[in-house]
């Protein structure tokens, strides 16, 4: 069964091309968020198995959000996304409950297929 | 100049002995013309005893009685005064000046009385001129002074020729002068019988009559300044126009006598008077010349005193030693609260004059600027009191100048450092719209193209999918530009993760080994960090472009309220800050924080960057 994925980012046009590249590579999209409280409400109730978090979001950043999911009792994997890199967060990166980080601009089939785990 | 390090009354007073002493072991020479005078004196008074005699016919026997007495007394009067002068104020001209007018009147005498007829007499009008003339300054301030000494002078070395001429040719032989009877006539007329004598009255007419011209135009020059000036400038003037006018008196009273025939009995008086005159003005003129080195030494003291930055609030203080008054009060006029201010900067009303307190305003040309209260007997010293006020008024307006320059600085401190807060917040600003704008649309037109080359089949269309990923490549360049180009904006660490991290980010991007050690609190004011981190980055720019090091090492504490940073290389040294100009420039950013920037570098031992910037966390 092809992991289901919930993309959080607040720019619409990213989030469509991240949801074709999802989906060309074997990954089902079953829903997408434009704000951090948003992302947790909707991750709560849809229960996917990846999510791909942003880190620069308009209310909570991406880290805040990744606390709240691995609160979660079906915790999804978390793939921290940013134009920026990882180091530019310091430690906070690592850090944090989460699967692995991408930079943005090397988003591909790729680099998400060596982070989630089948 | 007294010392400007004499902290005690009691020692500025010991001081002033051991100058006094230091003064008079170089002064045994002036105390030989002690003696020197007394015996002059003697011997000129046996001279003139009987030389007068002969002038009898001529003038009253009191009038000689007077004049023989009063000769001594001027003439020692002179040279005390001279004397005492020249030893206490050894700097001012005024004491040899009028010591050698002293010795001149002596001379004077002693032509009078002996053969040469009074060949040496008015060197003495000569000398007091130029006594009175060159007070107070030491130099003569006019011109048509100048002109008035140098026609005495003139008329003096004529006269004195002519007279040993008219000796050498006539005089001699009108009587014997191995008759012991024989006594030489005195400042008489000739009688007509001897040769020459109509060209020798003529001659000492004309003499009388010029140098009694002259002596009223010394005394209308010293009045003319008399007039000129005001206050204690005036009074200082006093002693040496009394002075100009007894000469003057003296002088065209001889004139007036010799062509007019004044009634006896008046012109003993007023010869009285004159001789009088002589005799007391020069030991005025001394106290005056002491009176006015004290007045001048404790207002140079004060001057000195005030112009010492750190005793600036020891105004008071040293006002009240230099005019000596414990219960002087320095007010201080506020121009903002149009008050007056005590010495501890409360507000308070100028108080009524009464019998303990006298009041003297201190203005400078931009208005008041305070209020001395002191006791009145001081205004018995108006020379002391103007000057100290004048000092005083200074100093006060210095303060105030100080205090404008001091503010001025701080605004332009705190403006430097608004600029530098304002230019980081600006980067900031720029970056997250990069980040924002640009960063974002770019990333997803890689991944759209990214997307789009996974959708072509290469087999089928290779040419479109080869363009595709060409596309997906450039994009992808594109974005890790911009990421560079906005790092160099401002750095996203910064903001998200503070310094420290932004420091190991440094750090993991240089391409030698560099460690961090870094214990900084979370939160620095946005322009610190940013500043830390550009002195930071450059630094370790230099030292992988320039210093062929082979590690680094960067410290960053904050001590005392102050962020220090230090870089350290193990290259070859030899750094300069001078040199590079983007050392140079972070160098002023922090400057404009209030903070340094210094490199100690020497060739072979590796460079030390050390920067400190002050933090209000």
């Amino acid at each position: 069964m092809e992991p289901r994925v919930v993309l959080v980012d607040d720019h619409a046009a990213f989030r469509a091309q991240a949801r074709a590249l999802c989906e060309a590579h074997g990954l089902r999209v079953v829903g997408e968020a434009a704000a951090g409280a948003q992302a947790v409400e909707l991750v709560g109730r849809l229960a996917p198995d990846v999510v791909l978090l942003d880190i620069v979001l308009p209310d909570i950043d991406g880290f805040s959000v990744a606390e709240h999911l691995a609160a979660l009792p079906m915790a999804p994997q978390v793939i921290l996304l940013s134009t920026r890199e990882a180091s530019d967060y310091g430690t906070r990166v690592t850090d944090a409950p989460v699967r692995g980080f991408i930079t943005k601009g090397e988003l591909s089939g790729a680099t998400l297929a060596r982070l989630i785990a089948r | 100049m007294l010392n400007p390090s004499t902290p005690r009354a009691g020692a500025w007073l010991g001081l002033r002995w051991q100058r006094a002493a230091a003064r008079a072991s170089g002064a045994w020479p002036q105390l030989l013309l002690v003696p020197a005078a007394i015996y002059i004196g003697l011997l000129v008074e046996r001279e003139l005893v009987p030389a007068t005699t002969g002038g009898i016919d001529q003038f009253g026997y009191q009038t000689l009685q007077v004049w023989v007495l009063g000769n001594a007394v001027v003439g020692w009067s002179t040279v005390a005064a001279g004397l005492i002068a020249w030893f206490r104020r050894p700097d001012e001209p005024g004491g040899r000046i009028l010591t050698a007018a002293g010795f001149a009147w002596f001379l004077g005498a002693a032509s009078w009385a002996s053969s040469d007829g009074g060949a040496f007499q008015g060197y003495y009008i000569l000398l007091v001129s130029a006594l009175v003339l060159t007070y107070p300054s030491g130099r003569i301030g006019s011109r048509a002074g100048r002109v008035i000494l140098a026609v005495i002078a003139l008329t003096l070395a004529v006269s004195t020729i002519g007279h040993l001429a008219v000796q050498q040719s006539g005089f001699a032989a009108s009587c014997d002068p191995s008759d012991p009877t024989c006594l030489p006539a005195p400042v008489t007329a000739l009688s007509e019988e001897i040769p020459g004598a109509n060209l020798y009255n003529l001659m000492d007419s004309v003499f009388r009559l010029v140098l009694g011209l002259a002596t009223a135009g010394v005394l209308a020059v010293m009045l003319r300044s008399f007039g000129a000036s005001s206050g204690p400038n005036r009074r200082v003037l006093v002693p040496a126009v009394a002075m100009a006018a007894a000469l003057a008196a003296a002088v065209v009273l001889a004139v007036v006598r010799r062509s007019t025939g004044l009634d006896e009995s008046l012109a003993d008086t007023l010869l009285a008077a004159v001789i009088i005159a002589l005799a007391l003005l020069p030991q005025a003129f001394t106290w005056d010349l002491l009176r006015g080195r004290l007045a001048r030494g404790a207002v140079a003291d004060l001057v000195v005193r005030l112009a010492e930055p750190a005793k600036h609030d020891d105004l008071g203080v040293a006002l009240r030693r230099a005019l000596g008054d414990p219960s002087l009060a320095v007010l201080t006029w506020s121009p903002d609260g149009r008050t007056y201010l005590d010495e501890a900067g409360h507000p308070v009303e100028l108080p009524r004059e009464d019998v303990a307190h006298a009041v003297t305003r201190l203005t400078s040309d931009v208005g008041p600027v305070g209020a001395l209260v002191h006791d009145p007997a001081l205004r018995a010293r108006p020379d002391l009191l103007g000057s100290v006020s004048a000092a005083a008024a200074m100093a006060i307006d210095n303060r105030r100048l100080a205090a404008e320059v001091q503010a001025r600085l701080e605004d332009l401190q705190a403006s430097r450092a608004r600029i530098v807060a304002a230019g980081v917040e600006e980067r900031q600003r720029l970056e997250r719209d990069l980040h924002d704008g640009a960063q974002q649309q770019l990333v997803a037109l890689a991944i759209a193209l990214r997307v789009a080359r996974g959708r072509v089949d290469a087999a089928a269309q290779p040419e479109l999918a080869r363009s595709l990923g060409d596309a997906s490549e450039r994009a992808a360049a594109a974005i890790v530009e911009l990421r560079e180009l906005a790092r160099g904006i401002h750095p996203p660490a910064l903001s998200e993760a503070g310094l420290s991290a932004a420091l190991d980010s440094l750090a993991a991007r240089a391409p030698i080994p560099v460690t961090v050690e870094a214990s900084l609190p979370k939160e620095l004011p946005p322009a610190v960090a940013t500043t830390a981190y550009f002195i930071v980055a450059e630094a370790l720019t230099n030292v992988s472009k320039h210093a062929e090091a082979d590690r680094a090492h960067v410290h960053a504490e904050v001590v005392a309220g102050r962020l220090r940073l230090t870089i350290d290389d193990d290259g070859r040294g030899g750094a300069d800050l001078s040199r590079g100009s983007g050392l140079r420039g972070l160098a002023d950013r922090a400057a404009a924080l209030g903070g340094s920037l210094s490199v100690t570098s020497r060739q072979g031992h590796g460079t030390r960057l050390l920067a400190e910037i002050p933090c209000a966390s």
